[in-house]
């Protein structure tokens, strides 16, 4: 297996809000190597989004505090004075994000958003030689007459065009980790797959490691090499998508897997939701932070309640989860839960 | 500038949402009381506020500060006065008696007539944010909700006034309308000029608080609450009161606590240039109008009505800005 | 067959846009919604969706077309006349934040569709409100928290319970679990199905979402800029579609499954719904389209004898999911 390229060590993000301390991000680690893409799933609130930010660097320093490694190619960047950092971000390490208006600017075309991203990270590169890569690129991304987009606005573009723009901005520099954001949940199917498609060509070009921040299993399934399932800023289960998706080992992951509604398969019962809302980060359920919404709680002596479970091999080799549930017990508990091998 | 520095991507964040029902109270906690509670916390509101109730009580309660003094705005002590017409003494002739000294020729108590002066320029403030408010809160929901022909009549007659110049146009109308009513030499009794004032105010301040609500309501509008309500069979009254109109307190409440302080200023102003109150009433601007010429000579009589009036502005403007932000938390830092 | 207790023919909607042609949002749709049939209106977004549901509910004029229900013609009612109507036909939005009034309780917002129609319930306003609140799973001594007290889920199922206030007969669903999470939209989508089976209600329901509409709808109509493209029972449309449309937008729903059918990739954008293109208005992103296509404007009908109308030249045969790749390939 290739050398992974971005390497997270027991990240830690704390956030300071006006309901009290936001523990975003617990204990997570992970890693990307190039030309990977792991996926990050979790309902909305789970922290995903955090900890893409984490990565980046882009927390106010003043109301966060972040703990653990984040290492890109071996260096750690926490340990990055911020202009360094400032000069990675955009460069070797881009983000895509859901809403790409909040990350274009609305009174700048979308060609000089782009060229100025080229030529900030890009010392010597001519005003017209960043405008023809600003082109070529929103050619390569999938938007029609480039020559003629380039100097229109944002609020020109239609949303599936706007995601493109950003994505392109994200590319100019060929970054060599790519965090995309719910890249597509704003979009429709049709232009989902569109994206997505071209993101995995665009991997398999220049070799990026992608992180995929996703709640929607399906796009995991189709686009992740690795999953990271979350749960409550912490992850709960972590493992190859053939591990996580084929044979998941984490009710919480289970409960997700039941509850998406299918094009195939039988329609005749109802839905198997979880029941209940995801927590809230301020005031974590102790224990197990699952524990009131899982359905096997009971089952684990009391554990569940009083002790966070540690993220242990779990299933095959490198399949890791977080559950007080015995080993010997999870295959059953799975099949009553509907959920499949 | 590929990114910008910080990207806050959860403006905001619902709060604590999951949290909530878990909460053990069942009483729901309001909007409104979220704000309240808000405001307690912040100090400035606090001590704004509590010398905004000082002075609402200094003005009601004027009869009965006049009974524990023992001296009334009107009555004169030309005895407390040298052959000059000047106050015996020091600092214009503060003692035990006269707190803040009297008058310099006419020997009136200053401390009574400023007591008497806040009630008239709280009154007339009141008044005139009062009908300013509702003027406004009416206009800006017919022009907001209904749009079209109601909305472009509304907006030009707000362009209309605001186009009209304040002053030229009080200076002009005050006279003109007093002298439609009373001849030129008949007393116009001070009850009257404060109407004249109040209605000054209102065809000029109405404008502001107008705009602020129908952007508002354009905004809501579209919401699908509005919605709702309309696809369940309701009714004009309904949508415009029920539904909008609560929604609209918080930025009503805001306006009108910041127009109080400008009408204070400008009644004072007004009666500065002649077109105000009228003598013997108390009143700020008559008072500071008066006591400019003893600027060398007599500075405590300008000081002490300056003064009044400085902090009783400051109070309500910090007041004002605390509760923006107490009712809109988004908007402040 | 029972008559319908919705029937929509040629419905037609066009926004008036200063300074340019007029957006066409909805252009000749025909819908027919049997009593206590839930059907599923689906498609990309600007297909009309929304604006066809608004019209259904009457919160939006038609510009042509008509909408008869339960054999009544209510096209066009208006003020005193729409009132009883409004008992009749409710809506659910899929705005959780937007749809409930912040300053209002939830008991408040429960009770609304009352107080306007001046219905005192037997046993009071507030029992019922109760009662709604517990029908859709909600404590109902949650009577006077706000809406900012809920989850996005809780919050829906206020909507619900609103819309439920008044005994209606119809509930068109405008996207009511699109914002929410997967683990939650089950929860609400098992709740719509419970109503449909326990109250005998009838559905439309609008969504994006392919796979939600198949585990809620009986009958499905999907539509294209404007136009229904294809309609049919549920069985029909998901296991074999027929128009080129309908089977692009089924591929293109990553799946959690094995298999599925070939993979069409649509290219290029909708068109602008002012300026739609001739004859079919797929053609410009069809990969099958031929010059008639461009020419005569296919007709919603049934063909080679199945229930499933269709509007295509050439549609795909009736067991066209069995070949899989063979239609595989870009628009032309
Ligand atoms: N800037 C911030 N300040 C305070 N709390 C925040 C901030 N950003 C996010 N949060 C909170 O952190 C938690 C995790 O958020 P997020 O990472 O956005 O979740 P996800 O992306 O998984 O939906 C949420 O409870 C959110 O309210
Ligand atoms: N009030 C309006 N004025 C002008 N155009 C509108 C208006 N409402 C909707 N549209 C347009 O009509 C089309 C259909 O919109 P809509 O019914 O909301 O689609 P959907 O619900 O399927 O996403 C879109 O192109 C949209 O921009
Ligand atoms: S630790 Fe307990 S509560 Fe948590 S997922 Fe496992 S069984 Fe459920
Ligand atoms: S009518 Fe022609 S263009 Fe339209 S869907 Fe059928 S084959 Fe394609
Ligand atoms: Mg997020
Ligand atoms: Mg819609």
């Amino acid at each position: 297996m290739s050398v992974p390229y971005l390497r997270v060590e027991n990240l830690t993000v704390r956030l300071r809000s006006s309901d009290g301390v936001v523990r975003a991000v617990n204990d997570l680690s992970f890693s990307v190597a190039r030309g990977r893409t792991l996926g990050i799933v979790g309902e909305s609130g789970s922290g995903k989004t955090v900890t893409g930010l984490a990565v980046m660097g882009l927390h106010d320093p003043r109301r966060s505090e972040i703990g653990g490694r984040i290492l890109v190619d071996g260096v750690d960047l926490q340990a990055l004075p911020e202009p360094e950092r400032r000069r990675l971000r955009g460069g070797d390490l881009a983000m895509i994000f859901q809403d790409p208006l909040s990350a274009l600017h609305p009174y700048y075309t979308v060609g000089r958003q782009i060229t100025e991203a080229h030529r900030v990270h890009q010392k010597g590169v001519g005003r017209a030689a960043a405008r023809r890569h600003a082109i070529d690129l929103l050619g390569r991304v999938g938007i029609p007459q480039p020559q003629r987009r380039v100097d229109q606005y944002p609020h020109e573009f239609s949303g599936g065009m706007r995601q493109r723009a950003m994505i392109a901005m994200a590319l100019v520099n060929n970054p060599k980790v790519l965090i995309a954001d719910e890249p597509t949940t704003a979009l429709d199917v049709t232009v989902q797959a569109q994206i997505l498609d071209l993101l995995a060509d665009l991997q398999r070009e220049y070799q990026s490691a992608i992180i995929m921040i996703t709640h929607d299993l399906g796009v995991v399934r189709q686009v992740a090499h690795d999953v990271l399932v979350m749960y409550g800023g912490r992850a709960v289960e972590q493992g190859s998508a053939a591990q996580v998706l084929g044979d998941p080992q984490h009710p919480y992951t289970w409960g997700l897997l039941a509850s998406v509604p299918t094009l195939r398969g039988p329609v005749a019962g109802d839905l198997v939701p979880i029941p209940g809302n995801p927590p809230s980060l301020v005031h974590l359920p102790g224990g197990c932070a699952f524990h009131p919404r899982c359905r096997f709680a009971d089952r684990t002596g009391g554990a569940s309640r009083e002790r966070v479970p540690e993220l242990l091999p779990s299933g095959q080799a490198g399949h890791l989860a977080a559950c007080h549930l015995p080993a010997a017990d999870r295959r059953a508990a799975r099949t009553e839960t509907g959920v499949s091998a | 500038m590929a990114l910008p520095a910080e990207v806050d991507l959860n403006p905001a964040p619902p709060p604590a949402e999951p949290a909530a029902p878990v909460a053990p109270e069942v009483a729901g906690r309001s909007p409104s009381r979220l704000a309240w509670a808000r405001l307690k916390k912040d100090r400035v509101a606090v001590v704004s506020a509590a010398v905004i109730v000082l002075m609402l009580v200094i003005a009601l309660g004027a009869p009965l500060i006049e009974w524990a003094y023992g001296i009334g705005p009107y009555d004169d002590f030309k005895a407390r006065l040298d052959r000059f017409g000047m106050p015996l003494g020091y600092a214009g002739g503060i003692d035990g008696d006269h707190w803040f000294g009297v008058e310099p020729h006419l020997g009136r108590d200053i401390f009574i007539r400023l007591v008497y002066g806040m009630r008239t320029s709280l009154l007339i403030a009141t008044a005139a944010a009062t009908l300013t408010s509702v003027i406004g809160v009416l206009v800006g929901l017919a022009a907001g909700f209904l749009g079209r022909w109601v909305d472009a009549i509304l907006g030009w007659v707000m362009d209309f006034a605001l186009a009209m110049p304040f002053m030229v146009f009080a200076l002009a109308v005050v006279p003109t309308v007093a002298l439609r009513f009373y001849g030129p030499r008949d007393d116009i009794p001070p009850l009257f000029r404060g109407v004249v004032l109040v209605g000054i105010f209102a065809v000029f301040g109405w404008t502001g608080t107008a705009r602020l609500v129908r952007g508002q309501v354009i905004s809501l509008r579209e919401r699908e609450f509005i919605e709702a309500a309309r696809a369940a069979g309701a009714g004009l009254g309904h949508m415009l009161f029920k539904q909008l109109l609560p929604n609209l307190w918080a930025p009503i409440l805001i306006s009108f606590s910041l127009a109080l302080p400008s009408y204070v200023t400008a009644e004072a102003a007004l009666s500065f240039l002649d077109v105000g109150m009228v003598e013997p009433v108390p009143d700020f601007g008559r008072m500071i109008n008066k006591s400019i010429n003893y600027l060398q000579s007599d500075p405590a009589y300008v000081f002490f009505p300056g003064i009044t009036i400085f902090v009783m502005v400051l109070a309500f403007n910090l007041f004002g800005d605390a509760l923006r932000d107490a009712l809109d938390p988004r908007s402040s830092r | 067959m029972t008559s319908p207790l919705l029937k929509v023919e040629g419905l037609t909607k066009e926004f008036a846009v200063r300074g340019g042609p007029p957006v066409q949002a909805v252009s000749g749709v025909d819908l027919s919604v049997a009593p206590g049939e839930a059907v599923g209106l689906v498609g990309e977004s600007g297909c009309g969706k929304t604006t066809t549901g608004r019209m259904l509910v009457r919160l939006l004029e038609p510009t042509a077309g008509s909408i008869t229900f339960d054999g009544r013609d209510i096209t066009h009612l208006r003020g005193r006349a729409l009132r009883p109507l409004r008992r009749d036909i409710q809506i659910v939005f899929q705005d959780p934040y937007g749809s409930l009034n912040p300053r209002h309780t939830v008991g408040s917002i429960v009770a609304m569709p009352l107080e306007v129609n001046g219905i005192k319930p037997p046993g009071g306003t507030r029992r019922r409100v109760q009662e709604l609140l517990e029908l859709v799973g909600l404590n109902p001594e949650h009577y006077n928290r706000y809406p900012h007290e809920f989850s996005g889920g809780q919050r829906q199922r206020i909507g619900i319970a609103r819309a439920l206030a008044l005994n209606p007969r119809l509930i068109v669903a405008d996207e009511p679990v699109s914002a929410l999470d997967v683990s939650v939209q089950a929860q609400v989508v098992n709740l719509l199905r419970g109503l449909q089976r326990d109250l005998g209600l009838t559905f439309v329901l609008i969504a994006h979402d392919l796979a939600v509409v198949r585990h809620f709808c009986q009958r499905v109509a999907v539509m294209y800029l404007g136009k229904v493209v294809e309609s049919g029972d549920r069985e029909d449309i998901y296991a074999a579609p027929r128009h080129p449309y309908t089977r692009a937008l089924l591929s293109a729903v990553p799946e959690l499954g094995e298999g599925g059918q070939g993979r069409i990739r649509l290219t290029g954008e909708v068109p602008a719904p002012t300026d739609p293109p001739s004859g079919c208005r797929f053609r410009t992103r069809c990969w099958k389209a031929q010059e008639i296509c461009a020419s005569a404007e296919p007709e919603l009908v049934p063909r080679g004898g199945s229930r499933q109308a269709v509007a295509c030249h050439f549609p795909e045969p009736e067991s066209a999911h069995a070949e899989g790749e063979a239609a595989h390939g870009a628009a032309g």
